[in-house]
């Protein structure tokens, strides 16, 4: 596997021999194979910039229309090796304002979560399992929201379309080790390498979960999905998400991805 | 109105900032029905608020400031509560603080909840206050504890983090009493009662101090306290005696823990000892002997939003032969070893917002366990209703659960957040 991920690596230094911190650069490369593409979605939509900071609105909306909201700030920090680091606070609901939530995520390792209850003073690690689980009860699973690692699944490009008037690569992934969905078909804008469309079939081949990225901006040179939608399609739930005040390489400290942090969140960054 | 002063202090001392028109500000709380029923059909002493264990409206304001550059800020928790069972009303400071601080060092002022350790309802580097009569009698966990006046330094670097907690005044835990609860009295036929409570002097400050690191994916941490028992101990004023005269014995811990993942889940280990200051050799039969604690404990999803957790927790009595040469007669010996283990189970919802929860702790050493099964929902994002039951159960009256066993019941919570 180290091997695998060496040679990963290699095909990624010698496809974009740019420096960190120039990914628009990465545009004007055109990838082929649909490891690339995908290696491309992974920093296009999960790692741009240094760090980036978000304010995070998540309406959970079920089949009759009820409304949930989960108002977060959510803080990202690239690490070295591929690791990153997620710090969250929550604004609403009441129930868990003031709560913040710190995520190690490794490659190809499960991620080290801690989660602080303010009523109780308390910091309790978590135990995570990734691969299907929902984020604060939403259409969107962990990997959703904080990526999957690219070698989890055998990816081959279908060919290219036209999807929301954006010309797309059409990337089919077969999951390798255990995931949510068991096959998934993405349409990668071949100008920003985010996904436009994604659609998630379960084991027996019935299409359940749809992503649509609503809508694109750029955000200091980096294309970033600002209204995303998770629907799934067997109970209509859905999950509208929206970023606001986005902003990357702002300067976030390695040190607030700790449990002082989560104690004494940090004001600076999440008012 | 002693509270509310030290609120308009703390929020006088935050405004104190330069330029407190650009300062943050923020309310927000809660409006809460709280009660629970003993289902037990005991007969109770006629002091003893009886079937009714808990009958409270309560109004929970938070108010929380922020400089603008972050770096400084105030949070104050003022809950105004009126007690159904006895028709009072009053006034609970639950936290009153002023933070301030820069990368490397911080401090956090007054009136704070404290919580460290790894244990799930079992402490043992936690020699923070508790609150035993608000957990027995069905309320949210979060009134379990409730805060020190007292103030937090800490210092920073990396993930190396160290931690000191100066509490001046000393405040016991807030432990059941006959209008209440039902629970052990070794000599229920004295009636005249007393308690001494610790002095003002320096001798007599409480000093916690914690340091703690993450290596790689793993957590350690040290801990050590001098202080006094949170509970307090009874000496009769004479040989045949007519009174009792209850005190806090002196108390010095020393610990540390250890948390990681291991396979699916993650592990837990916590030790410590607890020195017995004002009884080092054992003899007193009223003051609790010096002891050894420890935590051994794991977690894991089977599936997802399932979650399940063991411990197993331990604890062995210094000098237990000087305990039993000792112990008056009459009175039933407590074993060397206790040993508790317990299961918790939880399992997430309808999109996360109900919650099934089932808690069970049992001691094979005391033969008594306590069962907490509890169902919550979130009806709105602003609302949510809660309910289950406190069972105590025990083969003897005297052991910790045991004790309690005539006051198992079943409690309501229904919370409205703004």
């Amino acid at each position: 596997m180290r091997i695998r991920l060496a040679l990963c690596f290699i095909g990624l230094v010698l496809v974009w021999p740019v420096l960190p911190g120039e990914p628009h650069r990465l545009q004007a490369q055109a990838p082929t194979g649909a490891d690339e593409i995908v290696a491309r979605v992974q920093q296009a939509f999960y790692s741009p910039g240094r760090d980036m900071k978000a304010r995070v609105t998540m309406t959970l909306i079920s089949a009759g229309g009820d409304k949930r909201l989960r108002d977060l700030t959510m803080l990202r920090r690239n690490g070295a090796g591929g690791e990153q680091q997620y710090f969250i606070y929550f604004h609403q609901p009441g129930d868990v304002r003031g709560m913040t939530f710190l995520v190690l995520k490794y490659p190809r390792r499960d991620d080290d979560r801690w989660l602080f209850m303010p009523a109780l003073n308390l910091v309790r690690r978590l135990a995570a399992r990734d691969s299907a689980q929902s984020f604060v009860g939403s259409d969107f699973t962990y990997e959703h929201v904080s990526g999957r690692d690219p070698e989890s699944d055998r990816h081959t490009l279908r060919g290219e379309e036209q999807r929301r008037g954006k010309a797309c690569y059409v990337v089919e992934s077969q999951a390798q080790a255990a995931a949510e969905y068991s096959r998934k078909v993405a349409w990668i804008d071949k100008a920003t390498g985010l996904p436009i469309e994604e659609e998630y079939y379960d084991v027996r081949g019935e299409l359940f979960k749809v992503f649509t990225a609503e809508e694109v901006r750029d955000v200091g040179g980096y294309p970033t999905i600002t209204k995303r939608t998770m629907k799934n399609v067997k109970t209509n739930h859905r999950t509208d998400v929206v970023f606001a005040d986005v902003a990357y390489d702002v300067g976030i400290d390695a040190e607030i991805f700790s449990e002082r942090y989560l104690r004494e969140p940090p004001r600076r960054w999440i008012q | 109105m002693r509270p509310l002063g030290l609120v308009t202090l703390v929020f006088g001392l935050a405004l104190a900032v330069p330029d407190p028109a650009r300062a943050q500000a923020a309310v927000h709380g809660f409006a809460q029905f709280n009660s629970a029923v003993r289902t037990t059909g005991a007969e109770c002493p006629p002091e003893m608020a009886c079937d009714v264990m808990r009958g409270e409206e309560r109004v929970q304001l938070k108010l929380e400031l922020s400089s603008p550059n972050g770096r400084a800020g105030a949070l104050a928790r003022v809950d105004l509560f009126h007690n159904a069972i006895r028709d009072d009303a009053g006034v609970d400071l639950r936290e009153a603080y002023v933070d301030m601080g820069g990368r490397r060092i911080s401090a956090r002022l007054g009136r704070q909840v404290v919580t460290w350790g790894l244990g799930d309802l079992l402490f043992i580097n936690d020699v923070f206050p508790k609150d035993w009569v608000a957990f027995l009698t069905g309320a949210p966990l979060e009134y379990l504890k409730f805060g020190s006046d007292a103030a937090k330094v800490g210092a920073y670097a990396g993930s190396v983090g160290a931690e000191a907690v100066i509490t001046p005044v000393f405040t016991p835990d807030r432990a059941p009493g006959p209008d209440r609860l039902f629970f052990f009295d070794p000599m229920p036929s004295l009636t005249d009662r007393v308690t001494e409570r610790p002095g003002h002097d320096f001798d007599d400050m409480q000093l916690a101090g914690r340091i703690y690191a993450r290596l790689g994916r793993y957590e350690v941490a040290s801990y050590v306290s001098k202080g006094f028992f949170g509970m307090p101990a009874g000496q009769p004023d004479q040989q045949r005696p007519t009174r009792l005269v209850f005190s806090y014995p002196r108390l010095q811990t020393y610990g540390g823990s250890l948390q990681g993942p291991l396979r699916a889940g993650v592990f837990s280990l916590e030790g410590g000892y607890y020195d017995s200051r004002d009884d080092p050799v054992g003899s007193d039969p009223t003051v609790e002997n010096s002891q050894t604690r420890w935590l051994a404990a794991y977690q894991f999803q089977p599936q997802e939003d399932l979650t399940l957790s063991f411990q197993y927790y331990g604890e062995i009595m210094r000098q237990h032969d000087a305990y039993l040469r000792t112990l008056p007669p009459g009175l039933p010996a407590r074993d060397q070893v206790r040993q508790v283990t317990s299961l918790r189970v939880t399992q997430l919802r309808r999109h996360q917002t109900l919650r099934v929860n089932l808690f069970v702790m049992a001691s094979p050493t005391d033969r008594d366990a306590y069962i907490n099964p509890s169902v919550r929902y979130n009806v709105t994002d602003e609302l949510w209703l809660e309910t289950g039951a406190n069972v105590f159960w025990g083969q003897e009256r005297h052991t910790f659960f045991g004790q309690f066993e005539q006051n198992s019941g079943v409690f309501l919570v229904a919370r409205y957040e703004f």
